[in-house]
Formats: structure tokens, sequence, C-alpha cells
């Protein structure tokens, strides 16, 4: 009961963000889930983690749903008409955002924002100030940085006007990603979004071919980096701490062909449970009016198996150091491929999107995470030059659909000759990169894992302020545990 | 015969030598002795590997190419810099001839006093050429680097006639001579020969130069763009203060 009170009297938490605390200590308290022995230790070892995702899911965690068709039919449940002119639309989606669940209870897919507005477009200069405003209000009222936007992979005069605003406002929600194809994004679109990265650390650039291809189609960025299905999303992620599992054992070969691919199992069985309860026992897709109103569709969703500290397992068994050395990536990617095949051969039967398949993560790390590297990251510190960092990526990220990407730190100076980041992300998207991105060194918002912080918000928090966005607790976490002020910078190297 | 040159560094990403983003290696070696030279360790002349640094290698064309191979797809083009890299004009010749041959876009960084027929046989095998043209004055250019500036003149006439200038170069040091009448006169002289040429006016700063030799500091900012103004009255279109 204590910690019921400390709750209710933590100085450094919002109102709205005492609430959620408490709604989470509440759910805790339940023990509903059909776990047997062997997981429990595991997830008591701290090898199977849920990330705190709760111990009875009663909403996915990630919901993406699709916003075109809420444009169209407007929604009877919210008694919204499809909108008819930029200020009614951007008005009903900031309604319908604020009745999209997740795992924090924020939204974390806000749509293909630039496509959803252009058709509303009348007049460029009065049309950017409501969009500017739009912009703000989803920066103060959806606190939580995992709100994501996507924009592209075609231009548009809303996607330019978008990109605009955030030069302007500099805040760090949302989190947005350009759909980047060569072939389809103009170039002028390109540098307006390489621009503005070096202001604000937005856009992230991903891989438009390699994820229409594994999604036969469209697909939605949301959250971190995470591609899922349009008008549907992510049960639930459950990740294995690698680090954890190989520190069992000083044997590669016992940790490949046993540990392994016992804790694969283990967190499959895990995660067939937790859906388990969410679809069959909660009432979740049985009542939820973005179900009944087609928003989404439980036929679109998945599950998404993480995993993170491939570096540090790879760096206890192999003689060669992970990143630098051939012959250690080579591990690594054995292991991953050994996850890979394990968890594409498993079905699930509410995990129709994929045929029954969970998707794999690369995971970023929680902020209490301590020497463990996010998903298959080089450890910060560790980087090796640019060209090689990018082709050393390359080979892990193809078997990440749902969601893998690496953060890149620039010189200033590439500020003033965008054409030069032009080049490293078409290089790096011809070599296989899903997912990248970029910052400027010196910007006060920067990339902590996948989310966006403001380092002078993680300073207010370190003053014992309250922050109004919650994610800067996780960002402080991030700079304290993970380096993350420490990457290596590039340009002139 | 596999030639080798004397390879002060490489740096694999730069956004500042040139457009988009390049490879920069930087060759050892060079024929002025600038007293305003930010990397004056660049300026001894090798002739072996026993003189004393370490820092410096010995690489042939085949080894460069093999380091540029992993950068390929992440660069626009090579820059080839200093110290003054054509003080090692075989080495460099064979060198430019081989990046063209395996499709780099190559730029040179050069003082521009390389002899007047070798650098045309230059010329044909990169695309375009950076130069510094510290002092417009002969004697002054003497007093600053040691070296005439009579050839530098008559390469930057020969680039512009084919187009082959990416950007001219001059740093203003302060008390050292009169900036407003040296830039005037460059200006005037580019504009000359082609008011596109781009031309970069480099704020000096004392970091890394040798302490002493010149006892001075840096422009303001109003110097900077006054000094812009004047090339601007002259004509020409493209200047950058940095
Ligand atoms: S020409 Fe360049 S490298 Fe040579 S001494 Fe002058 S400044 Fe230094």
């Amino acid at each position: 009961m204590s910690e019921l009170l400390d709750i209710i009297k933590d100085k450094s938490l919002t109102y709205e963000q005492r609430v959620l605390t408490l709604a989470r200590y509440a759910e805790d308290q339940l023990n509903v889930l059909a776990i047997d022995a062997e997981t429990q230790n595991l997830r008591d070892e701290g090898i199977i983690c849920d990330l705190y995702e709760g111990h009875a899911p009663y909403r996915p965690r990630y919901i993406v749903p699709d916003y075109d068709k809420f444009v169209k039919n407007g929604s009877k449940f919210l008694e919204l008409e499809p909108p008819e002119n930029l200020y009614d639309l951007l008005n009903k989606l900031i309604i319908l955002y604020r009745h999209v669940p997740s795992i924090s209870s924020f939204p974390v897919y806000i749509g293909n924002i630039d496509y959803l507005i252009d058709p509303f477009i009348t007049n460029e200069e009065d049309d950017y100030k409501f969009i500017k405003y739009f912009m703000q209000n989803i920066d103060r009222t959806i606190t939580d940085s995992f709100c994501h936007a996507n924009i592209g992979p075609k231009e548009t005069v809303a996607g330019k006007l978008i990109l605009r605003a955030q030069r302007e406002l500099n805040t760090s929600i949302p989190n947005i990603t350009i759909k980047y194809d060569e072939d389809v994004t103009s170039k002028e679109l390109l540098y307006d979004s390489l621009k503005t990265t070096m202001v604000t650390a937005k856009p992230s650039f991903a891989n438009d071919k390699m994820f229409r291809k594994e999604f036969n189609g469209d697909y939605a960025i949301a959250s971190c980096y995470n591609g899922l299905k349009i008008g549907g999303g992510n049960y639930t992620l459950v990740r294995i701490v690698l680090k954890k599992l190989a520190e069992k054992t000083e044997n590669y070969n016992e940790f490949i062909n046993e540990l392994l691919p016992n804790a694969v199992n283990n967190t499959i069985k895990y995660m067939d449970e937790r859906i388990r309860f969410l679809v069959e026992e909660t009432s979740f897709f049985k009542s939820s009016f973005l179900v009944n109103e087609g928003l989404i569709d439980i036929s679109n969703f998945t599950a998404m198996f993480g995993m993170v500290g491939l570096a540090e397992t790879v760096n206890r068994f192999s003689k060669g150091r992970f990143g630098i050395d051939k012959e250690a990536d080579d591990m690594g990617v054995e292991i991953i491929e050994k996850i890979y095949k394990m968890v594409n051969e498993h079905k699930n039967e509410y995990c129709k999107a994929f045929d029954g398949k969970f998707l794999l993560h690369a995971q970023v790390g929680i902020d209490d995470d301590k020497g463990v590297s996010p998903g298959c990251r080089i450890p910060i510190g560790e980087e090796p030059d640019m060209a090689s960092h990018l082709n050393q990526i390359a080979r892990f990220h193809k078997y990440f659909p749902s969601g893998i990407g690496d953060i890149f730190p620039f010189e200033e100076t590439y500020k003033n000759n965008i054409e030069a980041l032009a080049n490293v992300v078409n290089g790096a998207i011809d070599t296989g990169v899903r997912y990248l991105s970029i910052y400027s060194s010196n910007s006060d918002v920067i990339r902590i894992s996948g989310y966006l912080v403001k380092k002078s918000e993680i300073e207010k928090l370190r003053n014992g302020d309250p922050v109004l966005r919650d994610t800067v607790v996780l960002g402080r976490g991030a700079v304290d545990n993970q380096k993350v002020l420490e990457r290596k910078v590039r340009g002139n190297v | 015969m596999i030639k080798y040159g004397y390879i002060r560094k490489i740096i694999y990403f730069s956004a500042i030598d040139g457009p988009g983003n390049r490879t920069v290696i930087f060759l050892q070696g060079c024929n002025f002795n600038c007293l305003s030279c930010h990397n004056p360790e660049t300026i001894p002349i090798f002739n072996n590997l026993n003189m004393e640094n370490t820092e410096v290698q010995l690489m042939s064309v085949y080894d460069i190419l093999k380091v540029l191979d992993k950068n390929k797809s992440f660069i626009r083009g090579v820059t080839i810099s200093g110290g003054e890299c054509t003080v090692q004009f075989e080495f460099l010749l064979d060198l430019v001839m081989n990046l063209k041959k395996h499709g780099y876009e190559v730029y040179l960084d050069t003082n521009g006093s390389l002899e007047i027929s070798k650098f045309q046989q230059m010329l044909h095998f990169v695309d375009k050429i950076i130069f510094d043209l510290k002092v417009f004055e002969e004697k002054e250019h003497i007093k600053l680097t040691g070296a005439s500036n009579r050839k530098v003149k008559r390469n930057i006439k020969i680039a512009a006639v084919s187009h082959q200038i990416y950007e001219i170069r001059t740093v203003v040091i302060p008390k050292f001579i009169d900036n407003y009448k040296n830039v005037d006169k460059i200006s005037k002289f580019i504009a000359s020969l082609d008011k596109n040429i781009q031309y970069k006016l480099t704020t000096y700063r004392q970091q890394g130069v040798r302490e002493n030799l010149l006892k001075t500091n840096s422009p303001s900012k109003k110097q900077m763009s006054n000094l812009k103004e004047i090339c601007n009255n002259n004509g020409l279109l493209n200047v950058i203060v940095n």
C-alpha cells in the first residue's frame, strides 16, 4: 500500500502521469495469465521481459487505425460526420487521437498525415497556420514521444508544410518518419526532410521499397520505428535480453543449441498467452468502437518478438568484436537467423496479418538497461567509421520488419551541405538499411533510442521539476545508463 | 610499376571539401611554407618513411582504391588535398587516372603552383579544382608563402576556361596585409574570368597555426561581410563567407 501512496505523493509526476501510474499499479495486482514455472523463472531472471506491459493486457500494445476510412466515413460512435474542410479535418483527427489507446494510453500512430491533409489544402499560407497549430496541439496533448506520424513517399504540399512547421516548432512530439523511395520521393522532399532533421532530429528515413515488399503494399511506422499493418496493430511485445541469457554459459554451442531455443520457445508461449487473454477474455475486440467501425480489424494484427543485447552476447563468445570483426558479425547473423527461423515457424491463430506469424523487433532498450545495447546495435563508443557501420547494420536489418533502426549524429557542417546527407541516405537504403535516423550533434531535440527528447527537459527533470512529456524520464535514464550523448559524431573522421 | 604515395590522412566522410559527401585524401608535403598554415605538420616533403613520423603512411593506388571501395555507395566523390597534393605529381597523376577509371568524381584542392604543362595534363583526369589564392600581389605572396604566385594565377585562368573551378578560397588574415585591397584585386581578377565562379572568404583562426609566426587575430564578422560586399560590387555572384 505504501507504493500506492508513493505514487500519489510523487512530486515529479503530472496529474495525468499519476493517474496512468495508478492504473498500471492496479492492473499489476492481478494474476490472471497462465504462465508455467520455466517461463516464470526466465521472467524473474530478466531474460524474458515484457517491458512492464502489465499483468492483464486489456488493449493491444500498439493500435494503427485506418485514418483514411475515418476521413471518408466519420465516426458514428464519436458522432462525427466526415470532415468538410481543413480545420474540420484537423479538429476531428485530434478528437479521434484522444480515443486511440495503446500501452502508454497515447496513440502510437497518428496517420500518414501529409496524405490525410493534402486534399484539404486550399491556400498554402493560411493553411500553414492551421497545420502548425495542429502540430503544436499534438505535442502538448499527446505527451508521449512514441506518438508517430508518417509522411511520404510522394511529395505533397501538406508534407512540406508539416516539415516547415516542425522546423519552426522544434518539438519532440510527434516522432515522424518519411517513407522514402528514391524513385518515388522527390529530391525536394528528401532535402526538406534532411534540412528538418538537422534542426529537430526528425523525420527518420524508412526504406519504403523494403517495407512495401514485406507488407505486400502499404504499412505504417508506429511507436519507435515499428512496421505494422494499417487498420491493425500489435498485441504485445515481449523481448529476450540476450546478454542475460548468454551469461548463463561460457559455451557458445550450449547457448545457440540449447539455451536460446529454449528461451525463444518460452517467449513464444508467453506471448501466445498474453494474446489469448487479450482477445478471448477482455472486451477490447468485442466492444471498442475502433473495431465496430472497421478502423481496425483483428485480421490485421500481429505480435512483436523483441530482442536486445546482441553485441554483448557476441562479444562474450566470439574472439572478435561485434561491429568491427567479420567473424563476430557472422556469429551475430547466426544468432539472429536462428531466432528468425524459430519465430517464423510458429503460428498463432490471432496473428492473421502475417499468416499467423509474429514479427521480429530489435528493441531499443529501456531506461534501466545497463550495459545492454539496443537490438543489434553496435555499442556506443565502439562505432566504426560510418561506411563500415552502414554496411554492418544492413546485414541485420532485413530480419526485422517490425522494427530496427540506427542513429547517426552528424557534425554541424552537414547543415550547409544537405546533398552530403542525401548521399548517405541514398547509399544506406541501396545497401539494404531498413531505417535510419540522423540529427545534428548540437540540437536540443535528440534521438534517444527510437523516440525523441529535449536535452533541456532532461535538465529540468534532473532539477526535480515535473515535465509534460512522460518519455523525458526514459530519456534521462538512457543518457545516464546508455551514454546516448556520447554517440560517435559523423563527419570529418 | 606500382607507384606509392605518402599519405598523411584519409577522412572518410566530409561535408566541407566540395559538393556532397566526400572522402578526402590528404597527401604529405608542400612546396609553400605559409605563415598561416593550419596543418604545418603536412609541409615536410617525404622521400622515405624513415623520416621521423609515424602518422604518414606509404600507400599504393590499389590500397587507396580498396579503402574507398566500402565508401563508394555513400559519397558523391573524392577530394585530394594536402599539404599540397601536386608535390607528389607522378603518384597523384596515377591516382586520379585510376579514380576516374573506377567512376569517382575527383576534385583537387591545390595551392595552384604546379607547372603549367603538368597542370594541363592533370586537368584531363579531374573534374574540378579547389584553388587557394592567398594573396594577389606577388611580393606579398612571397612574404606569406615563400613562393611566387605567377603560376597560380595562370593555372586559375586555364581551369576557368574549361569551367573546372569549383571554388577559389582566400583566408582573411588581419594586420598581415591590407585585406580590402587584396580581396578587391582577387575578386576583380575572378570576375574578369567568370562571374559565376564560387569565391570563399575564410575567417582566419589561430587554432593549429604555428605560434608567433603571425601576430594577429581573427577578423570580425563585420569585416568579413564588408569584404563580401566588395566582391559582390565587383560583380561576383557566388561569394561565401565562413
Ligand atoms: S599551401 Fe597549404 S599546406 Fe602548404 S604551407 Fe600553405 S597552407 Fe600549408
